[in-house]
């Protein structure tokens, strides 16, 4: 047995010099009518993953411009299509939503695909392998069965869904194999639900209060007005369990997906907490809103850092002997659909 | 001569070798243990690098190298005629004063995007969309409303039909646009007229009762057919699109934690927008009036009573000041 080796990932970059990027880019995107978009993705993402550092190596993102810019000019053309239908030929509309629905799954599969290949490490690509069919049954026909299983086949989907993203991943040759239970993902769902149960325990509490003041003879207004105050106190936490469980979901899939994933002789461990990505967000939020947006560039950054922080990859001594797959070219398309309707599969 | 040290990946395995690259008389050599080769520089491409992150050299055969030697790499790409629009990025970038100056540029072209030019596309948009896309969607906010928020009138069909008649009788004397007078009872909207796309006027039985005299229900339909002249349903749906194209493509790749602060601006915007409207619907029923012998103070006399009804200010509030729009109303006494 060899030896191994811990390898922190590191986030190198800073909100400031995000920024000055952020902001150039969101001015020649202005000034060129949106074309310069696709140059102002390619040059965001380069930044980001050449700040990401594993071994000293850095991530490349190697899509070019001009293949985002054809990806977001199809993907456009086909929601003008859609939005033009919808006025002047509503029949048209509905085929060309069940045509959308339809091709679904070979979105995804294009997009993550798509998104895998343009990632390199030590000058190598990553690949994804998922098939359609395996994304239609996933992404669509389990999701079907959430109405008749009441909703208890949710962490099922979950754990296929990590699954389907881990064992499909590829780098260079070496394919990735996942080798987490079903068990924890029920444990994350549980306590989501337990969360979720909370606001509406205070709300009955409260409830449940005014008729006990009201049996003992209070007037009515009097009692109600004591309810209120839980009823209210229920609203305000239920609103704020959303980040909450979002956060408790985020970090847990995230801890999942890589905790369980082995890449050849390498292995990672992920330690998100939900209070740390929760502190995250609504920090990130408040200051977000009290700068009109101008801490946006700091907010990604500090979100990238934490990310990058909690994950470590266990692997030999040299993390030289992977080696090179197949070069495959790909089209950004489906990933630009699904970027431009903000459709959102990447786990982490 | 450009010479910058790098690691160099051969593009079958994930090994890094250690090496020296000079770039010197068209082609870049790369020199290390057991390495010896050079490429011509018309082969390779150098990703522009952004800010301080790494950045790499693609050389033919999926080789690379990457180098943290940023200005070697920055006067590199400077030789390769290749991402040129990303030379103006990195211009803007180097010069904190030229970041400022594109935060500026993107504000001011933000605000004026969204104050003048997303109006003055929709209104030549308005004009080019077939009148029968009015009808329709006018038609379908009508079943909407009738579902929801509006009942039958409760209004004597006499009162109905009068009203109806003194209407058309003016618009015999003087061009109306083509509409279709409704009568309905609304709780939610209280004492109100609404014109929707397509030319219906939708009067509420509120509106009816609040008035002393038919003239002020007329002048308040005159009102409405203003916004009905001027298709502005159907313009303030589009600015509302184009509101959302501009902000989407601004705040396009931010994600959606910051949809919350990103729609704020919008909405301060859209109330803006309803009040050049509420102007134009104005004009329009003041020449109105005046042309129908209506005596244009009968419109000032329903409006302040609409603003005392406190069940409506908050309807009213896309509304500019009651007193800044009745004082042309009371400037003009009697017909021409």
């Amino acid at each position: 047995m060899s030896q191994t080796k811990q390898y922190p990932m590191q986030f190198t970059g800073t909100g400031g010099e995000y920024f000055v990027i952020w902001i150039v880019n969101i001015a020649l995107t202005l000034v060129t009518f949106g074309i310069y978009s696709a140059w102002a993705k390619v040059r965001t993402l380069r930044w980001f993953y050449g700040h990401t550092l594993l071994d000293n190596q850095a991530f490349s993102y190697l899509a070019t411009p001009l293949q985002i810019l054809r990806g977001r000019l199809i993907a456009l053309a086909a929601i003008v299509a859609y939005y033009a239908a919808s006025y002047f030929a509503p029949m048209l509309a509905i085929a060309l939503l069940v045509a959308f629905f339809v091709s679904l799954p070979w979105i995804i599969v294009t997009s993550m695909r798509f998104r895998a290949r343009q990632s390199a490490y030590r000058g190598l690509r990553f690949d994804f392998t998922g098939s359609v069919g395996e994304a239609a049954r996933i992404f669509i026909g389990l999701q079907l069965l959430i109405p008749f299983t009441l909703g208890l086949i949710l962490p099922y989907i979950a754990y296929r869904q990590v699954r389907f993203v881990a064992e499909n991943t590829v780098y260079g040759q070496t394919a990735a194999r996942y080798q987490g239970s079903l068990k924890p993902f029920w444990g994350m769902y549980l306590l989501s639900f337990v969360l979720l149960l909370l606001p509406l325990a205070i709300m009955a509490f409260g409830t449940y209060q005014a008729y006990l003041l009201q049996a003992t003879g209070m007037a009515r207004e009097t009692a109600a007005a004591a309810a209120g105050f839980y009823l209210i106190a229920g609203m305000v936490v239920f609103y704020l369990m959303f980040p909450v469980i979002g956060a408790v979901i985020q970090s847990r899939t995230a801890n999942l997906l890589y905790n369980g994933t082995a890449v050849g002789p390498v292995g990672f461990a992920s330690r998100q907490r939900a209070l740390d990505l929760v502190w995250i967000f609504l920090s990130n939020l408040v200051m977000i809103a009290l700068t009109v947006g101008l801490f946006i560039p700091w907010a990604k950054v500090r979100l990238a850092r934490y990310r990058a922080q909690s994950l470590t990859v266990n692997g030999p001594e040299n993390l030289g002997s992977f080696v090179a797959g197949q070069h495959q070219a790909s089209t950004a398309t489906g990933s630009e659909m699904a970027d431009l309707l903000d459709l959102n599969f990447g786990l982490t | 001569m450009i010479r910058f040290a790098a690691d160099y990946f051969d593009g079958r395995t994930s090994r890094a070798h250690p090496v020296e690259a000079a770039a010197e008389a068209g082609q870049l050599r790369v020199t290390g243990e057991g390495i010896d080769f050079a490429v011509a520089l018309d082969r390779i491409v150098v990703a522009p690098p952004a800010g301080q992150a790494r950045s790499v050299v693609h050389l033919p055969d999926a080789r690379e190298l990457h180098s943290a030697d940023r200005s070697a790499l920055l006067e590199l790409s400077r030789l390769i005629p290749s991402a040129r629009p990303e030379r103006w990025a990195h211009l803007l970038e180097s010069r904190l004063r030229f970041a400022l100056a594109a935060l500026v540029v993107s504000v001011l072209i933000v605000f004026a995007g969204l104050r003048w030019g997303v109006p003055a596309v929709a209104l030549v948009a308005s004009h080019t969309l077939p009148a029968w896309m009015d009808t329709r969607i006018g038609e379908e906010a009508l079943t909407l409303m009738d579902r929801t928020s509006l009942s039958p009138s409760k209004l004597p069909a006499a009162r109905r039909q009068a009203l109806e008649a003194e209407l058309a009788a003016h618009c015999a004397k003087r061009a109306c646009p083509p509409y279709q007078l409704l009568f309905r009872d609304s709780r939610l909207f209280g004492a109100n007229a609404m014109a929707l796309p397509g030319g219906t006027v939708v009067v509420t039985d509120g509106l009816v009762a609040l008035a002393h005299h038919d003239d002020e229900v007329l002048a308040v339909i005159a009102h409405e057919l203003g916004h009905v002249q001027h298709r502005h349903s159907l313009r303030l749906a589009l600015q509302s699109v184009g509101a959302g194209v501009i902000l989407v493509a601004v705040t396009g790749d931010i994600g959606s934690v910051t949809d919350l602060a990103a729609g704020l601006p919008s909405l301060l915007l859209q109330t803006g927008y309803s009040r050049d409207m509420e102007r134009e619907a104005d004009a329009y029923a003041l020449a109105w009036l005046e042309a129908a012998c209506i005596p244009p103070a009968r419109f000032a006399d329903i409006l302040g009573r609409l603003d005392d009804d406190p069940s409506d200010t908050g309807l009213l509030d896309s509304h500019p000041g009651t007193r800044e729009r009745i004082a042309p109303f009371l400037a003009h006494g009697g017909c021409t």
